[in-house]
């Protein structure tokens, strides 16, 4: 008597066990969303639609800066620099923050790399051979535009060419950023990155 | 005295939910009452035919100079046979620039709005029943619209206009060795006529953007996807939305730094807009543009033995105002 209650006992878990698992199933599903979406647009969706942004504000890496408007990390690089993303990737870019200014009216990236030959190797494929005085270790400056590179770190300053904040205030903006880099992470490198950088 | 329930009981209805609940989830996962099942919305869309036949007594592609841009877009078109060659009365136009990029119209990384506006004002000379203008930007694409200054000049000019937050995408069939199947803005789906405004640009995977390019902004999904055998998918593309004509702009030229760009310094004036109905003729002559010869760009090949048309020959150039 005593085994055939046991024994009913385990047919019950085992035909509640499949029914638990449906309905985790039906849960879990419903939560995130498993079938197709549809792409079109709810109605109104023109004006309630808010600006893409990151699911979550991250800390900002940089020391003095809000965080940033966007954050992209290297599965969603594309997002932010498609086409030129495979590049990046290539040469160690793990993320792309992404700030927009408004005094001076510029767009300010700041690119991680897990190395500073990569870093070097883009801002050399971004701007050619020629350097000038500015920030970082080494530096191209126009009258629109600061891009330098600190270590691994790779920042691009793009004034808006509408407003036209001028090379001045642009390089105010580009040392701010660069004193603003977290110094314990820079892998500073020397005339030639490729030789003496310090691996991640 | 209290009722105590019967394990069997119990059992049984927890049978009976059981059923109800898994019906109910073989029933949703068949997506019977989805919207648009009933409408054949999971099937595969088809891609309109946007290309016609070749007439002869025009060139295939020509080359404009010495004018403004609108200016040029005009001549252009006007020297491969008029908007008249290619829009017929009461038809459905999608214009399709290079609308990518938060940028400005300075910073060359989309297509100059004045070519797209003078464009739509062609169609609509040419009686078009509907003019659109649409891209799927990369960058924010309210903010792209409007700072790339396309959407106000394609208003008006008198298009409508269209970015992914004011129309959706439809699964539809490419046909192609790699792109057989993918997300479509729906806009370029129910157009009779494709015109697409490409830009002349350096391009870190493809080493140029140009016309062929361009067809990426009608697709939606991770498009990113596509890189890993970006020249098979860009002849794919070609193949699959062959335009009923190509206006290039090349009134300056991102030779460093695309397809983003933003730098100034990054960009030639070259002053010239290019039409036509082959589209690698206008690519091949977009590379020599950037200094490369079009034999190295693997897509412009790709299409070339696919039948979508030819270079060698230099493209007739004819001046504005002289």
């Amino acid at each position: 008597m005593p085994q055939n209650r046991q024994f009913r006992w385990l047919k019950s878990l085992l035909l509640a066990a499949p029914l638990a698992c449906l309905v985790a199933w039906l849960i879990v599903g419903g939560v995130k969303g498993s079938f197709s979406p549809d792409l079109s647009p709810s109605p109104g969706a023109e004006k309630s639609a808010p600006p893409r942004l990151p699911a979550a504000s991250p800390p900002s890496v940089l020391t003095g800066f809000p965080p940033p408007e966007g954050d992209y990390p290297a599965d969603r690089l594309f997002e932010r620099v498609d086409g030129a993303a495979d590049a990046l990737i290539a040469a160690g870019c793990g993320r792309i923050l992404f700030w927009r200014m408004e005094d001076p009216a510029a767009e300010m990236e700041l690119l991680i790399f897990d190395r500073a030959s990569g870093a070097a190797g883009i801002l050399a494929r971004d701007v050619g051979p020629g350097r000038d005085p500015g920030p970082g270790e080494e530096a191209s400056v126009t009258d629109q535009s600061v891009f330098f590179r600190r270590g691994r770190f790779y920042v691009r300053i793009l004034g808006d060419p509408a407003a036209n904040p001028g090379r001045g205030r642009l390089l105010d903006l580009a040392g701010r950023a660069d004193r603003g880099l977290p110094a314990s992470e820079i892998q500073t490198s020397s005339a030639n990155p490729a030789r003496q950088e310090i691996s991640p | 005295m209290k009722h105590r329930p019967d394990r069997r009981l119990v059992l049984r209805r927890l049978g009976q939910a059981g059923l109800v609940l898994g019906g109910s989830s073989v029933v949703a996962s068949l997506g019977l009452f989805s919207r648009g099942r009933w409408a054949g919305k999971h099937e595969a869309a088809v891609i309109p035919r946007y290309f016609l036949p070749a007439e002869t007594g025009f060139p295939a592609a020509v080359v404009a100079r010495g004018g403004s841009p609108a200016a040029l877009a005009r001549a252009a078109v006007e020297r491969v046979g008029g908007m008249g060659r290619f829009v017929r009365r009461g038809e459905t136009v999608l214009v399709k620039p290079n609308m990518a990029w938060d940028r400005t119209p300075e910073q060359g990384a989309n297509t100059h709005p004045e070519i797209v506006a003078e464009v739509v004002r062609l169609c609509r000379e040419a009686g078009a029943g509907r003019v659109v203008v649409a891209d799927v930007p990369v960058h924010d694409a309210r903010r792209t619209a409007a700072r790339s200054g396309i959407e106000e000049a394609a208003r008006a000019a008198g298009a409508e206009f269209f970015i992914p937050v004011t129309a959706g995408f439809t699964l539809a069939s490419l046909g192609g060795s790699i792109l057989d199947r993918w997300e479509v803005f729906d806009p370029v789906l129910k157009a009779d006529r494709l015109i697409n405004l490409p830009i002349v640009k350096d391009h870190g995977l493809s080493r140029l953007t140009c016309g062929m390019k361009n067809l990426y902004g009608v697709l939606g999904g991770t498009r990113g996807r596509l890189h890993q055998n970006i020249h098979i998918s860009i002849a794919d593309l070609a193949s699959a939305f062959r335009p009923t004509l190509t206006v290039v702009d090349a009134t300056r030229v991102m030779l460093r730094g695309g397809p983003q760009g933003g730098r100034l310094e990054d960009l030639l004036p070259v002053g010239a807009v290019a039409a036509g109905t082959d589209m690698v003729a206008l690519d091949a002559w977009g590379a020599t543009l950037l200094g490369i010869d079009p034999k190295e760009i693997d897509h412009i090949v790709l299409a070339r033995g696919r039948g979508l048309g030819t270079f060698g020959t230099p493209l007739e150039e004819i001046h504005v105002g002289t």
